[in-house]
Order: structure tokens, then C-alpha cells, then sequence
């Protein structure tokens, strides 16, 4: 069983290797190595118990610290395992074909998607917050790595680095944060450190600045705000890696990691709170900014950002099984969603929704995914989101009238921004391009007709999954009002957008002031490295010191002069030639540049025995 | 046997001196036998050390000079084999790398020898005059490697480089002879002084003491203000010499604060400790600083040392101020693995500098560019390179600094914030490095970029690798260091 579990990671790891270093020998460049790792790892998880099995060992062994790495099956972990193998493992198939036109780079692609799946499935499984930690960092160095794929432009180079960076400041207060957790409670154990949080011995503020730092983490992770600037940008990257890695799997990974500390949070319940407010302002902001994009895959994205801010939501409203539910039926819908934009992407050779339009008819087993996915996002019942959302409103009506009010005017938006996109590609509004179609291949049309499928009918078998598997949740269902009011609020919205689209084009839906917010925040976001840039930058500091030294070395210098004076010629003018020559050294600062050894060895002769005086004086 | 890893390179840079110039295959094979005895010899001790009982061991004790009391008397602990290691392995890799250049002369090869020498003296010295005499004879041929085969500010570079370095050594010097006199019977032994502890009471003489110990091994080291010297000597030495002294002339001041200033004057430093994190924290927010606004790839790398090299001295502030032996112990652990991790990575990205001013003639970074798609596998090794020096998990550098940074959030959460800002402002450095060196199109030039040879891929390749097999499997060195670290942590 323990072999068994280290396969989980280790198989995507050996195809990623493989692809990396062999993979021009491979068939399809390596397409099916990485398919054929995720699906072995997926084959394991099927064949392992859903919790019981662990499997660590000693990793640095000091005499007051004893740091581990380890795996750790728990139902939460399996469950998280389960999903991220089934969506990497669907996308990789997916790209086998979308990524087949590239004539480079191609092993480097799939071997940075296996090794993102193996470095996702380590973090979900880990039972050591360094190992915890090492693959979450790794995850971010494949994001950087398949951001940056089409490398020879300027902009993907810069979204990597914005990604990467950006995620780094979340992820330094997650290092400061388990390194607390070493320092005070001896262990880099997940479960030892959780279950030493419950003893009750910890003081409320040491627990509450360990959670906030682990929260950090998952702000970075998961676009929150602030540091939210890095996921729209990271769209400019191959549409595999936007559907598994910027919205599926690693970015859900902030929420994956809040579950997996959740009794953490429940002891520190300002932490909590942070949560909640964090997870309130990021939907609401995301969900405008969604609804006046126009690049499909932007829109994509910051209705990503939008969903995981409603999955911070339901943690901070203690509805821990709502935010699980959400963050699997969402890793379905989404992956969806990017790969039909993808296919779109690649038959219409279009990007934005000005391009489009009327393609519904030519691309009918691509639209009706979108819409099946689309209809998820939204909460329509019977589709999969439809059961995240009662739970997560169930959570909300118990907290208050208010965060209910909050969650039904989210689904309003939701509906508003995801009918635009549908609308704005699939359907005819006036004065839409004709466009000439190409021909897209039966792995695309397949592969998304499957979470098409998934997004309708996954809903309720994965809620009694999570019912078994998240922390508990205090309530689970709203009543029938809040339940109607959903359903009428999802409508409008859909009505709303598909409206506006069919009556003026795909224009922002609540005019331009969220995209001119969301500019402010990349402007923001950018500014703040250019200004770190600028500040090292200023050269002047190090001129300073350099002058700085160069003035004591030509005071020494003249003050050997000077001595030299008084042993040859007396002392009166000795004392003259000190101060004249120290009078003049400003102007002779360029005499160190001529090099003349005998120069600088006066100079250290004279330090010298200036420093002999002062030990001397000292001594007596 | 730790003497044969002492001079084996010394005996076989004499030997060197007799050949003739052009008997160039000689040279290089010679040199290169001594390198490997010497690390073969290394290698001997290592398998051999207890690291259960730590401790002291390979001693060997000889009268030097009689009528002052100094010795001879050389040992081996958790803090000083690894270096020793790494000398020897820099020196092999600096060698191997030169096979494939232009050839050069004996005395520069004499040079080389005669500095790994100094440098395993140094590292093995328990005896203050050895440790100073080690001091300067690591010191004095780098000072003619960077003034006779450097670039072309290279005299500028050397006389600085060897002004301060001996204003460094020559303060360190009267430290010492203010221990040597102060304890009775005048001694040079460390462990004697250490054991004496002449300066425990308080007063201004343990500060004086202190503060020419602290210019010695700080502007090694070394740390802000003293760093001036450093970028000026790395941008003008030639590649190799870049490479031994980032590697490991720099270690010599981590070390010495280590293995002298934290054993003779362990009070001093406990009261001057939060002056010295200060130091350390604000070496290693500027040292990433002025790397981010550099253009010139080599000064890059120059001033990313510093922020590197910070981290050993915020360990040892850390180590001093600590009352708890835990924390003590994870501060040097981590303080010796960042030296160790340092020689490697950023020796390997100075070769790297060299192989990429080879290709393209320029180290300007607004001009380099492209070199996935013409040197892939040379592209992967510096990547592995710079991800390793912005500290990812998985490589030495990780180790290193979450030892030292975990050390400093039991004692100042502040100052580990400042710290892992620092960090934070590496991580840019290293992706600018990676956005302008290896992605965009390459700059014009007659040949297309290619890969660079096997022997220049072999040296960055093996230390890239080195470093992970350290991050990784960090029980290959953690034991050796760790009965050291223990025994200190007591103290």
C-alpha cells in the first residue's frame, strides 16, 4: 500500500523526467508519456483505500529538530487526489492534439505538465509542511516554465515573471509560516501540528499569525487580492495550461490548502475572518472585471478568480463542504470551458469576442459543452454547480441575511459575464464577423464533450462524495426561499447577458469601470516591481562607498608622504606636507587609479601603524 | 592524511614551476593530480569521520615557532570538512574547465594550486598565527591572477581587491595578537583561548577585539559597507578566478566567524548581535538589490553573493543571541550548508558568465538573449543553476536558508521578514536572468548560438547536480555538520 501511494507522485515525475531528457524520441514528442503518467497515478489512487495509508521517512535529522517528508492518505486528500488526476489526465489528452502544430519545445511543454501534476498531487497528499512547501514552490516553477512557452515574445516572458514573483510574496509567508510552526511546536508533521493546535495550549495570537502567514500562501495561489494581477496575464500561455493549471487544479490549491489546515482556522477565528473578507471583495471585484472583458480566455480567468473568492467565501462562513464542492464541480466546468475556448481558439483562430460570434451553428459539439459548462457556473439546477451552491448559500442563510444577499447577487453576475462570453461566440448579434473555420480533431471535440458531461451529471454524486470527506459543515441545506431565489437569480443574470449581447454586441455589460479597476491593479502590481527595479537601480550608494574609500586610501597615502617628511627633512616641514597633502587629496582621488604599488603599500604602512598607536593607547 | 589535502596542491604547483612553458599537457595533468590527490584525500577523511562523536579529529600537532608558543596544529570538524571538500572540488572543476580553454601558463596554474593550498590550511588551522598565515597565502596569488590575466580595469580591480582584503587581514592580525597576549600563558591555540575566555568581562577591549575580527572576516564575507571591493574583482578577475573566489576565498570570512570570533569572543558578540543582524539583514536586502539594477551579468552575480553571504552572518547573530541549544544548532547547520551550497551554485553561474561571454562576446544583459533555442541543454543547466541560487526547494540553497531563516523567526520575527524580503528580491534577480539570457532572440551576431563544449557542460552540469543531490538528500552532509553544530551549541 505504501509503495503504492509513492507511485501516486513518482509515476508523473518518471514521464516527466523522461520527456524532458528523451522526449524528441518519444511518439507524439512525449504527448502520451505524460498521459500515461497521470494515468497511473490515477490507477493507483483507484486501487488505494480512501484514507489509512501513509508513508513518510526522516529527512533532516538535527539533535533539537527531527524535519520529515511524507505522504499521507486522508478521504480530503483522497478525494483532492481523485480529482486532480482525472482533469490533468483529461487535459494532457486534450493537448496531445492542441499542442501538435508546435514545432519546438514541445517535450519541454509535456514535461513541465507531468511535472506539475506530479508536484499538485504531492501537495495535495503531503503530511510535512517542508515537503508541503517544496512542491508547492515547484508547482509555481512549471507555471513559470509553461507560461513562458512561446519564449521569443515579450509578453509571455513578462507574464511568467509576474506570475511567478507575484505568487513568491504569498508564498515567503508560508515559509515564515511553517518555519514558525518548527520553531514552536518542534515538528514539520501536518497532523502533529493540528492536532497541537487542538490541546489548547498555544496562545490565540501565535496560532492566528501562523495561520494568516499560511493564508498568504493561498492568496498568491489563488489570485486573491492583492495579489491577484498575475492570473489574467498568465492567459497568454498555451490554453492546456490555462484550463488544468490557471484554473483547475493549481490555483485551487489556496482553498485546498485553507481545508487542509481548517481546524487551524477554527481556533483562530480572526484568521477566519480574513478569510471571508478577502474571499467577499476579491468575487465581487472579479465577477465586474469579468463581465467587461473581452479576450474569451480573460474573461475565463477572472470569473476563475471570481469562483475561488466565493470558495474563500463559504471557509470563512464555516461551509467547508460548500467551498470543497465548489472547488470539484468548478475544476469540472472551468477545464470545460478553456478547452472549448481552446478548440474555438484554434478552428476560428480568434481570441477575442469581436472576432466571433455565430458560431454555434458550425461548432455544435463544441458550444454545447460551453453551454452545459456555462449552466454549471451559474448554479442552474440539475447542472453540477447548481449542488455547490445549496450548500454554500446553506452556510450563508445561517450566518445571516446578508452574506445570503451577497452569494444571490453573485450568482446574478456569474450569470451575467459567463452568458456574454456563450452569447458573444455562439450566437448571431448584429454585425458578427463571417469567419472561415478549420477543421479541429476528434481529441479536442472528445475530451471537451466529456467535462461538458461531467459540468450536467457530477454534481450529485460528487456532493455525497464530499459530505463523507470535508471537515464538518453545520448546515447543509437553505431553506426553499433562498433555493427559488437562486434559481430566479441565475436566470436574470443569463436573460441579462445574453440579452445585452443579442441586442448590442458584446460590449461590457455594466459599462468599463471594473476593467479600468483592473487595469489600476496590474498598473498597480507592475509599478510596485518597477519600483524595486528602480531603487537597485540607483548606482549611487556604491559610488559613495567607492569615493569613500578611495579618500581614506589618499589621506593614508599623503600621511605616509608626511611621515616620510619628518624622518628625511625634519619636522616642521613634515607637518606642512601632511597638511597640504591632506588639503589636496579631494583632487587627487584619480591618483588610485594609476596603480603604483608603492603608492597603496605607504598607504597600508601608514594604517598600519596608525592602529598599533590606538591598541597601544588602549593598552597602557 | 589532512596534511596530504593541504599540500598535495602546493607539491604539485612546485613541480609545475619547473616544467617548461610549452610542455602544456604536462602542466595540466600535474596540476590536476594534485587537485585529485588532494581530494582524494578529502574523500579518506570523510568516509572516515565519526560523525556520531563530532569532535576535532585528524589532528596533528608539530611546534612551529617555539619561542611564541605557535603551532603547527591542524584538525578537522563538521565546519571545516565540508570546505575542505569544496576546495578540492572547485579546484578540480576550475582545471577541468580549463582543458577546454586557451592554454595557460605555469604560473597561473602555480597560482591556483598554491591559493587551494591556503584555502585548506586556513580551513584546517587550529592555531591563530597558521590561520593568518593560511589567510594570506589563500589571499596573495588571487591578487596576481586578477592583476595579470584579468580584464581590461583588471590592476584598478586587483589593487582594491588586495587594499582591502589586506586592511581586512591586517585588523584580523592585531585581534589576534591582542588574544595571544592576553591569555596566560600567551597562546594561539583556539581551543586554549577559547577555553580561557579572555574577554568575557565587559569594557571596551572584547569590542575593539570584536571589531577587528568583524573587518577581517567582514569584508571577506562580505557584508555592507565593506563589500566595495567585491563587484570591481569579480567584473575584472578571469573566469576561474571569479570562480574560486566567489567559491571560496569569500568562505574564509564565514568560516573564521564561525570557527574564531564565535568561540574567543562568544560575549562580544552576544552583545553587538542585534547590530550585527542588522548588518546582515541589510547585506542581504542590498546585496539583491543592487544584483537587480545591474546590467552587466557578472556584477549581477557579484552582488547576489552578498545577499547570499548575509545569510551566514545573520546565522551566526542568530547563533550568538539564542539561549536555546536547538536553535543555535539550526543556525550554524545552516550557516555551513549556505557556504558550502554558495560555492557550488554560484561558483557554477561564474562559469556560467564565462561560457556565455565565449559565445557572444558580451555580458551586457540587454544584449544576450535566445539561448533555448540555440544551446537547449546549456539552458536547462543554467536554469537549474538559477532556480537553485533564488533558493526553490530542492537544491542546497533551500537547506541552507530555511535553516538559517526558521533560526532567526525563533529570535526576531522582524528580521526574518526582512530577510525573506531579500529573498523575495533574488527571486526577480534570477528570473531576469532567465528572461534575458535564455528566452527572447538571440543577439546578432555572425555564428548562431550553439551549444558550448562537453567539458564546460560536464563542470556547470556536475555542480548543478551537486547542489541537488544536497537539496535532496541533505543526510549526506547534515551528520558531519551536525555533531559540530552540537558540540558549538553547548558551549
Amino acid at each position: 500500500m505504501t509503495a503504492l501511494l509513492t507511485i501516486v507522485p513518482i509515476a508523473p515525475l518518471a514521464a516527466a523526467a523522461l520527456n524532458l531528457f528523451f522526449g524528441d524520441r518519444l511518439p507524439k514528442r512525449g504527448a502520451w508519456m505524460t498521459v500515461a503518467g497521470t494515468l497511473v497515478a490515477l490507477v493507483a489512487l483507484l486501487l488505494l483505500p480512501s484514507s489509512g495509508v501513509a508513508a513518510g521517512m526522516p529527512w533532516i535529522t538535527l539533535n533539537g529538530f527531527e524535519i520529515g517528508v511524507g505522504l499521507r492518505l486522508d478521504r480530503l486528500a483522497w478525494f483532492m487526489a481523485v480529482l486532480v488526476a482525472s482533469i490533468a489526465s483529461i487535459v494532457n489528452v486534450y493537448a496531445a492534439e492542441f499542442m501538435e502544430s508546435e514545432s519546438e519545445g514541445r517535450p519541454r511543454f509535456y514535461g513541465l505538465m507531468a511535472l506539475f501534476a506530479s508536484a499538485m498531487l504531492t501537495v495535495v497528499l503531503a503530511d510535512s509542511l517542508v515537503l508541503l512547501f517544496a512542491a508547492w514552490e515547484i508547482m509555481g516553477v512549471t507555471s513559470w516554465g509553461l507560461i513562458s512557452f512561446w519564449y521569443c515574445e515579450e509578453k509571455p516572458r513578462r507574464a511568467a515573471q509576474m506570475a511567478f514573483l507575484v505568487t513568491r510574496v504569498g508564498d515567503v509567508g508560508f515559509l515564515l509560516g511553517w518555519l514558525l510552526v518548527l520553531v514552536t511546536f518542534g515538528t514539520t508533521s501536518i497532523d502533529e501540528f493540528l492536532s497541537a493546535t487542538q490541546a489548547g495550549t498555544s496562545t490565540p495570537g501565535g496560532l492566528t499569525l501562523i495561520a494568516l502567514l499560511l493564508f498568504a500562501a493561498a492568496i498568491g495561489k489563488s489570485a486573491q487580492l492583492p495579489l491577484t494581477a498575475w492570473l489574467p496575464e498568465a492567459m497568454v500561455g498555451p490554453t492546456p495550461v490555462s484550463a488544468l493549471i490557471h484554473s483547475a487544479t493549481m490555483v485551487a490549491a489556496g482553498v485546498y490548502l485553507v481545508l487542509r489546515f481548517y481546524p487551524l482556522f477554527q481556533v483562530a477565528s480572526h484568521a477566519l475572518t480574513v478569510v471571508l473578507w478577502v474571499g467577499t471583495v476579491t468575487a465581487v471585484f472579479a465577477a465586474f472585471t469579468a463581465s467587461a472583458q473581452m479576450d474569451l480566455k480573460r474573461i475565463l480567468a477572472w470569473s476563475t478568480v471570481s469562483q475561488l473568492g466565493q470558495m474563500m467565501i463559504a471557509l470563512g462562513l464555516l461551509g467547508p463542504a460548500g467551498a470543497l464542492l465548489l472547488l470539484a464541480v468548478h475544476a469540472v466546468f472551468k477545464s470545460g470551458l478553456f478547452l472549448a475556448a481552446g478548440a474555438v481558439e484554434r478552428a476560428a483562430d480568434a481570441h477575442t469576442l469581436l472576432e466571433m460570434g455565430g458560431l454555434a451553428g458550425s461548432l455544435p459539439w463544441i458550444a454545447a459543452p460551453f453551454g452545459a459548462c456555462a449552466l454549471a457556473l451559474t448554479g442552474f439546477p440539475p447542472f453540477s454547480g447548481f449542488w455547490s451552491g445549496e450548500k454554500i448559500l446553506a452556510a450563508a442563510s445561517h450566518s445571516g441575511l446578508g452574506w445570503a444577499m451577497l452569494l444571490i447577487t453573485l450568482i446574478f453576475l456569474d450569470g451575467v459575464y459567463i452568458s456574454r462570453a456563450a452569447a458573444g461566440v455562439f450566437l448571431f448579434w448584429p454585425g458578427h464577423r463571417q469567419l472561415e473555420l478549420k477543421r479541429i480533431g476528434l481529441l479536442l471535440i472528445s475530451t471537451t464533450l466529456l467535462l461538458g458531461a461531467g459540468a450536467l451529471i457530477v454534481g450529485l454524486w460528487l456532493k455525497s462524495a464530499v459530505e463523507g470527506v470535508a471537515p464538518r459543515q453545520f448546515a447543509t441545506e437553505p431553506g426553499w426561499g433562498w433555493t427559488i431565489s437562486a434559481i430566479i437569480s441565475s436566470i436574470l443574470g443569463l436573460t441579462y447577458g445574453t440579452w445585452r449581447v443579442l441586442a448590442s454586441g458584446p460590449v461590457a455589460a455594466f459599462g468599463d469601470f471594473p476593467d479600468v479597476l483592473a487595469s489600476g491593479l496590474y498598473r498597480a502590481t507592475t509599478a510596485a516591481a518597477r519600483a524595486v527595479l528602480a531603487i537597485g537601480s540607483h548606482h549611487w550608494p556604491e559610488r559613495a562607498l567607492d569615493n569613500a574609500a578611495r579618500g581614506i586610501a589618499v589621506i593614508a597615502n599623503q600621511a605616509a608622504r608626511g611621515v616620510e617628511a619628518i624622518e628625511t627633512g625634519g619636522f616642521d616641514r613634515g607637518a606642512a606636507e601632511l597638511a597640504s597633502g591632506i588639503w589636496k587629496s579631494g583632487g587627487r582621488v584619480r591618483l588610485l587609479e594609476t596603480g603604483k604599488l608603492y603608492i597603496y603599500t605607504g598607504g597600508v604602512f601608514a594604517w598600519v601603524i596608525l592602529m598599533i598607536l590606538v591598541f597601544a593607547a588602549i593598552w597602557h | 592524511m589532512l596534511s596530504v589535502a593541504i599540500f598535495a596542491p602546493l607539491i604539485s604547483g612546485l613541480v609545475v614551476l619547473f616544467l617548461p612553458n610549452r610542455r602544456v599537457r604536462w602542466i595540466h595533468s600535474i596540476a590536476f593530480a594534485g587537485a585529485l590527490i588532494a581530494l582524494c584525500a578529502t574523500l579518506i577523511i570523510a568516509f572516515r569521520y565519526p560523525s556520531t562523536t563530532g569532535g576535532l579529529q585528524f589532528r596533528t600537532t608539530l611546534t612551529w615557532i617555539p619561542a611564541i608558543n605557535a603551532n603547527y596544529d591542524i584538525a578537522v570538524d563538521g565546519l571545516s570538512l565540508p570546505l575542505i571538500l569544496l576546495t578540492c572540488v572547485l579546484l578540480g572543476a576550475t582545471f577541468i574547465y580549463g582543458f577546454g580553454q586557451p592554454a595557460k601558463t605555469k604560473g597561473n596554474t602555480f597560482l591556483f594550486l598554491l591559493m587551494a593550498t591556503g584555502l585548506n590550511g586556513l580551513f584546517a588551522a587550529q592555531d591563530l598565527l597558521l590561520f593568518y598565515l593560511f589567510f594570506e597565502v589563500a589571499l596573495v596569488p588571487l591578487y596576481f591572477i586578477i592583476g595579470i590575466w584579468g580584464h581590461e580595469n583588471r590592476r584598478y580591480a586587483a589593487m582594491k581587491f588586495f587594499l582591502y582584503t589586506r586592511f581586512g587581514s591586517l585588523a584580523m592580525l592585531l585581534s589576534f595578537l591582542a588574544l595571544y597576549l592576553s591569555v596566560q600563558p600567551h597562546t594561539f591555540s583556539i581551543a586554549q583561548i577559547a577555553a580561557a575566555r579572555p574577554f568575557a568581562g565587559g569594557g571596551s577591549s572584547p569590542a575593539l577585539v570584536l571589531l577587528g575580527l568583524m573587518l577581517g572576516f567582514g569584508i571577506k564575507l562580505p557584508v555592507i559597507p565593506l563589500h566595495n571591493w567585491l563587484p570591481d574583482a569579480h567584473v575584472e578577475a578571469p573566469t576561474e578566478g571569479s570562480v574560486m573566489l566567489a567559491g571560496l576565498l569569500l568562505k574564509m570570512g564565514g568560516y573564521g566567524m564561525l570557527r574564531i570570533m564565535l568561540a574567543v569572543v562568544p560575549e562580544a558578540v552576544r552583545n553587538a548581535a542585534w547590530a550585527l543582524i542588522a548588518v546582515a539583514v541589510v547585506s542581504i536586502v542590498y546585496g539583491a538589490l543592487a544584483a537587480l539594477g545591474q546590467r552587466d551579468f557578472k556584477r549581477l552575480v557579484a552582488y547576489s553573493s552578498i545577499n547570499h553571504m548575509g545569510y551566514v552572518l545573520l546565522a551566526v547573530a542568530v547563533y550568538a543571541i539564542s539561549n536555546d541549544a536547538r536553535v543555535r544548532e539550526l543556525a550554524l547547520t545552516g550557516a555551513t550548508y549556505q557556504m558550502v551550497s554558495h560555492g557550488l551554485l554560484t561558483g557554477a553561474m561564474f562559469f556560467v558568465t564565462g561560457i556565455v561571454q565565449g559565445k557572444t562576446g558580451t555580458r551586457d544583459l540587454d544584449r544576450l538573449g535566445g539561448f533555448i533555442s540555440g544551446a537547449p541543454v546549456f539552458s536547462f543547466v543554467l536554469a537549474l543553476l538559477a532556480f537553485g541560487s533564488l533558493g526553490l526547494p530542492g537544491f542546497s540553497g533551500f537547506i541552507a536558508e530555511f535553516q538559517v531563516i526558521g533560526a532567526t523567526v525563533s529570535v526576531s520575527l522582524a528580521a526574518a521578514i526582512i530577510a525573506v524580503i531579500g529573498l523575495l528580491i533574488n527571486t526577480g534577480v534570477y528570473l531576469k536572468v532567465l528572461g534575458r539570457v535564455l528566452m527572447g532572440s538571440p543577439p546578432e551576431q555572425a555564428s548562431p548560438l550553439t551549444e558550448p563544449g562537453l567539458l564546460p557542460l560536464a563542470v556547470t552540469g556536475s555542480l548543478a547536480v551537486f547542489s541537488l543531490l544536497l537539496g535532496i538528500v541533505p543526510a549526506v552532509l547534515v551528520p558531519i555538520i551536525r555533531g559540530a553544530a552540537q558540540m558549538m551549541a553547548r558551549l
